[in-house]
């Protein structure tokens, strides 16, 4: 299962800019980022090549960092690529906690990350019916 | 004016031979108590042998710790069919401290605020709105019951509901008013926010402010907007609530009712007597009270005795203002509150961290609290829903434990200073 670093930060100036001089201390490349934030305090999600080495270093840099798995769908970067995947998702019930996308290559592929309670149930369902869930290291080598 | 002027201008060797007989009373009467037949046994003293005032010092002194501990029936002297009412302060765990009444203890205490009252110069021709919370705080029953007992016309109206304040005060033209410092602040603004100015709209004349300390600049403040004159009030729960002390017209120093209490100032170090006029701990006895007799009580607040007579009569001897605590009590809100009940509240919660802070500001005239918490490393599991529900148990607990709520921080983990000492735990930028 693939998973993403995700990071406890206050919300204060030059939290982010500490985390990204982590990652880019320990060699490693962010696919993809996000941030919600919430009474005071936010939560920074990293897509990244390698998480344990990413978890590792924002450990060090203090935050408290926890690895979460997720399934990443690969899809046509056209219009409608996400509406084929979400009834699909609604038609299980499954409640999506996060969720996030971004392209690949303009035009052509996209990759949407879900987070959700059971990833592995979703993974597999979603490759049953035709989705490209990508393997770890599909997600990683991207 | 006086309400009782025999007992507020007796001479101070009568007041002192007065004292002398009803402290030893209330040793023999303590002695009933579990509490006191057990301390005084410890302190080898025997409550028979207390014949005056020169047995004072023999006696030993109680804490609130010990109010604590032997919460809640501990302290009760009197037989429980006497007892008819009690107040306690916050807390709902090992931190609460109760205090019982006997119905001459709710007599005299009503007595005694009636004299303050009197003393500011109200009188039985005056509508009186009490705006302090009622309940278990002794401010708000404590002051109807003096107020009743004077002979106004009572507004039980409780803190809060400004706007309804302000309609009452107009409708019923009321004449006094006893408040907090900080909600009065917060009124004069809501009169400006609304265009009534009290000096043309209303016909108060007397404001008694009182249950958090404040300075002469927001005295003057108040009594510039209101229009009234403001006077100074000082009580404690232990020693019944509202009324212990209670400033003249003079408004140098409250008076202190030593009929019914003896008043010492104490070096919190040493514990022994500081010079006349020196600032040091209140030390107090209660000597009429029947249900909860308290011995030689370490306040913690500091003040000194101001030197010399009152031009006004009375004899009983007067404090300065509270300067400060001997101890690290948080007054927030009119309730007492000690950094160490919150650290409890947290500390009982695997998730914390370990570092916290309390931060107090004021926000519209209203105390606000902020507690930070670092969050544990080992508990952060990436959900964000899961740190709401922690920020709300948090908040929780500590309301529990302090009937305050606070606003709840999550802060990253070592990121509060670690130095031990109140300095650091506590911030506070309160203004007043
Ligand atoms: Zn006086």
């Amino acid at each position: 299962m693939a998973v993403q670093a995700v990071v406890f930060m206050q919300n204060m100036p030059g939290r982010l800019a500490r985390m990204t001089g982590a990652l880019a201390g320990a060699g490693v490349n962010i696919r993809a980022t996000t941030i919600s934030s919430s009474e005071g305090f936010g939560v920074a999600k990293f897509l990244v090549d390698k998480p344990e080495a990413a978890a590792a270093a924002l450990k060090d840099a203090g935050f408290p960092v926890a690895l979460k798995s997720v399934v990443a769908v690969k899809m046509d970067d056209s219009v409608g690529g996400l509406d084929r995947i979400l009834p699909l998702i609604q038609s299980r019930d499954i409640n999506l906690e996060d969720a996030y996308g971004f392209i690949l290559e303009r035009g052509k592929e996209a990759v949407f990350v879900f987070e959700v309670e059971h990833p592995e149930e979703l993974g597999e369902f979603l490759s049953r019916n035709g989705c490209s869930v990508m393997s770890d290291s599909d997600l990683y080598g991207l | 004016m006086f309400w009782d002027k025999v007992k507020e201008t007796m001479p101070r060797e009568e007041l002192e031979a007065l004292q002398s007989a009803r402290l030893r009373d209330v040793a023999a009467r303590a002695a009933r108590s579990p509490f006191y037949k057990k301390r005084f046994a410890e302190a080898g003293v025997d409550a028979a042998s207390v014949r005056g005032l020169e047995d004072l010092r023999r006696l030993p002194f109680t804490t609130k710790q010990d109010l604590r501990d032997w919460f809640p029936y501990g302290l009760v002297a009197a037989d429980m069919k006497d007892v008819v009412r009690l107040h306690a302060s916050s807390g709902t765990t090992g931190k609460s401290t109760a205090v019982f009444y006997s119905r001459a203890d709710i007599d005299n205490w009503a007595d005694m605020v009636a004299r303050c009252m009197a003393m500011t110069g109200a009188d039985s021709s005056d509508v009186f709105q009490n705006m302090t919370g009622y309940g278990m705080f002794t401010g708000g029953l404590g002051m109807h019951f003096g107020a009743e007992r004077l002979g106004m016309l009572t507004i039980p109206m409780g803190a809060g509901n400004t706007k309804w304040q302000m309609a009452n005060m107009k409708m019923y033209g009321t004449t006094v008013i006893h408040i907090t410092p900080s909600y009065a602040l917060h009124l004069c603004e809501e009169f400006a926010a609304e265009g009534i100015d009290p000096k043309r709209d209303l016909k108060l004349r007397i404001a008694l402010v009182g249950a958090e300390p404040y300075s002469e600049g927001t005295r003057r403040k108040l009594e510039d907007f209101l229009g009234a004159s403001v006077f100074n009030s000082y009580g404690l729960s232990e020693m019944n609530g509202p009324g212990v002390a209670f400033e003249c017209v003079e408004k140098n120093g409250m008076h202190l009712w030593e009929d019914h209490y003896i008043l010492e100032i104490v070096d919190p170090k040493t514990l022994e007597p500081v010079a006349e006029g020196e600032r040091g701990e209140i030390v107090m006895t209660t000597l009429t009270r029947e249900a909860m007799p308290i011995i030689r009580y370490r306040v913690r607040d500091l003040t000194s005795v101001l030197p010399g007579t009152c031009p006004c009569g009375r004899t009983h001897r007067r404090i300065d203002r509270i300067t400060g605590r001997s101890d690290d009590m948080l007054i927030i809100k009119g309730v007492n509150v000690f950094p160490s009940q919150i650290e409890d509240a947290l500390m009982s919660m695997s998730e914390v961290g370990g570092g916290w802070q309390i931060e107090l500001t004021r926000v519209e005239g209203a105390d606000h609290i902020t507690v930070n918490v670092e969050v544990a490393d080992s508990f952060f599991r990436g959900d964000i829903k899961e740190l709401n529900r922690l920020r709300k148990s948090i908040q929780g607990a500590i309301k529990n434990e302090t009937l305050v709520t606070p606003e709840v921080k999550l802060v990253e983990p070592n990121t509060l200073p670690r130095s031990v000492g109140k300095a650091v735990r506590v911030i506070d930028k309160r203004q007043i």
